[in-house]
């Protein structure tokens, strides 16, 4: 063998053109499998990607919200949706050639570029978080009508490029009635301190008229009392006893009428704060004496028993006797005037540190839903409405603003149709 | 009228005390004259408080009664003047006040007066003021 002929351990072996071609088949198949893998992935995911591109393009579109996206550089705006084209007057063709700025009104544009310029200007945010002013929040149609709105807005990139998506809430017909309820609330307010101020001045007016008229009033009474005594006591000449019997009746009409002059008098003053009192030593038992005395006749009248239960040791109390007697006496010819049949008892008892008056009759009491009204002046229940018991509505209003400003405390129990208790609770010595 | 009463209105009548009266209403001072000429004063009537103030400096009264509510000078200042005049610095005066509130009482009495009687009076009350004013007077 020559050396030529002799095999080369480093040399390729040979293969024959079949087994390389079938090799180079191997290869092939592969690569195509890897790349049919590679293309299957890319598939899926551009797959993906359309649907997720198709689902933001639906929910962008869809939107019932105005939706607009713009490029964050040249504020120019790249997509809108139907919903703000439509309400906005644009077709997105003209949408897509204009930048933001120019969905403003012209006095707002300056603003708004600064506050692009100084505002952060990434990130979410809702329109007026950021503090900036109203005017920020005002959009303009392309028919020139302005809106109010309220824009959400946020960051997002578009193929490589920076932009925001905002989402615009009219919010032009809820600013309207807000303000309108602001306006009416003002006025409202306006109303109530003018009507305020209109009840001060009448409540003035009233005390004024209450004064005046009481005092007006005591001129004439002077005259008719003070001629009716003269005439009464026989000066002139003798009277008939008719005569004598009706003068009597004008003698006791205007002494009642006196009663209620004064009664308006004191209550005018104690509204005013003005009710003086002259403190001493009041004998209560000797008062309440006094005033069952007084009231005699009157119950005698209507045959009503009128008793006074003197049972209990008390000390005498400091107080002013004719305004207590005032008191009392109104108390005790309210509870005649409320009784047809019965009696009216009145019991003076003794409890640590305080006196108490009670006066307890069987009249025809009073609805309980009028009970807190029976010490509110000029108050008449319904009961003396009713049964056409005489008064003004001042006898136990009178009453109350005599014990207050002892510092003592009535209160009242009735049932209807059975009768009133009243119960007057003194302390011993004034307050203050 | 009790028996000292009557005595006292036969010493007035006696005497005829002369006694001023003044209230702008006529009625009110019909009544002041009629209890006090009844009760034996002569009694001279003023409508107003300058013509008060005249009538007791020109016919010096025993004891004047005004009415404290009257146009130009009222009571009150009738009474100051009176007052300030040594010839009626002593007169007795009664102030008919219109209100029975103390602040009344207090001015009429600051003012100077010796009594205060407030509308409505009893005419007899009037009288046994007066007569009262005139015997601690005397």
């Amino acid at each position: 063998m020559s050396a030529e002929e002799q095999p080369q351990p480093w040399a390729t072996p040979a293969i024959s053109d079949r087994d390389r071609l079938q090799v180079v088949n191997h290869r092939l198949t592969a690569k195509i499998g890897k790349l049919e893998k590679l293309n299957a992935r890319f598939e899926q995911k551009h797959h993906a990607l359309r649907a997720s591109e198709r689902q933001f393009r639906l929910l962008f579109e869809q939107n019932p919200q105005p939706m607009l996206v713009y490029e964050q550089a040249t504020l120019q705006i790249v997509a809108a949706n139907y919903v703000l084209a439509e309400s906005y007057g644009y077709t997105k063709q003209e949408l897509l050639s204009m930048r933001i700025t120019d969905l403003v009104p012209a006095e707002d544009v300056e603003l708004l570029t600064t506050f692009f310029l100084t505002a952060a200007h990434t990130g979410p945010w809702i329109g007026v978080s950021d503090g900036f002013a109203d005017r920020t929040r005002r959009h303009q149609h392309k028919d020139g009508t302005v809106i109010d709105v309220e824009v959400a807005g946020d960051s997002l990139t578009v193929a490589g490029v920076s932009c925001r998506v905002w989402a615009v809430t009219d919010v032009t017909e809820r600013n309207r009635a807000e303000a309108e309820r602001m306006a009416m609330a003002e006025q409202l307010a306006v109303e109530l301190m003018g009507q305020n101020e209109r009840l001060r001045a009448v409540d003035e007016l009233k005390d004024q008229f209450v004064s005046v008229v009481s005092h007006e009033l005591r001129t004439p009474l002077t005259a008719i009392r003070g001629y009716l005594e003269i005439v009464l006591g026989g000066e002139p000449g003798p009277l008939t006893p008719e005569q004598q019997r009706c003068l009597e009746i004008v003698d006791a009409s205007c002494k009642q009428l006196l009663r209620v002059v004064s009664d308006l008098l004191l209550i005018g003053k104690s509204e005013a704060g003005q009710l003086a009192l002259e403190i001493a030593e009041v004998d209560l038992r000797a008062l309440l004496a006094e005033c069952v005395v007084a009231a005699k006749p009157s119950a005698d009248a209507k045959l009503i028993e009128l008793r006074l239960a003197d049972e209990s040791a008390i000390e005498p109390i400091a107080g002013d006797y004719g305004r207590l007697s005032q008191a009392v006496a109104n108390i005790i010819s309210n509870a005649i005037k409320f009784t047809e049949v019965g009696h009216v008892d009145v019991r003076l008892l003794a409890e640590p540190e305080r006196a108490v008056v009670e006066i307890a009759d069987t009249g025809v009491g009073v609805p309980a839903t009028e009970v807190d009204h029976l010490f509110v002046p000029f108050f008449r229940a319904s009961t003396a409405t009713r049964e056409a018991i005489p008064g003004a509505g001042l006898g136990l209003s009178i009453a109350k603003e005599i014990i207050d400003a002892h510092g003592g405390r009535i209160s009242l129990e009735t049932q209807e149709g059975s009768g009133t208790s009243i119960r007057v609770e003194l302390p011993m010595a004034v307050a203050g | 009228m009790t028996a000292a009463a009557t005595a006292m209105e036969a010493v007035a009548q006696e005497q005829g005390l002369l006694v001023l009266a003044a209230d702008d209403d006529e009625i009110v001072l019909g009544l002041v004259v009629y209890r006090l000429e009844h009760s034996g004063y002569r009694v001279i009537a003023a409508h107003d408080g300058e013509e008060a103030l005249t009538l007791a400096l020109a016919r010096r009264p025993a004891l004047a009664v005004l009415d404290v509510m009257m146009p130009g000078l009222n009571g009150y200042e009738v009474t100051r003047l009176l007052r300030s005049y040594d010839a009626t610095r002593a007169l007795p005066i009664i102030l008919l006040t219109a209100r029975a509130e103390d602040a009344d009482s207090e001015r009429a009495l600051d003012a100077g007066a010796d009594e205060y009687l407030a509308k409505p009076f009893s005419p007899e009350q009037l009288r046994s003021r007066v007569e009262a004013l005139l015997a601690r007077a005397a």
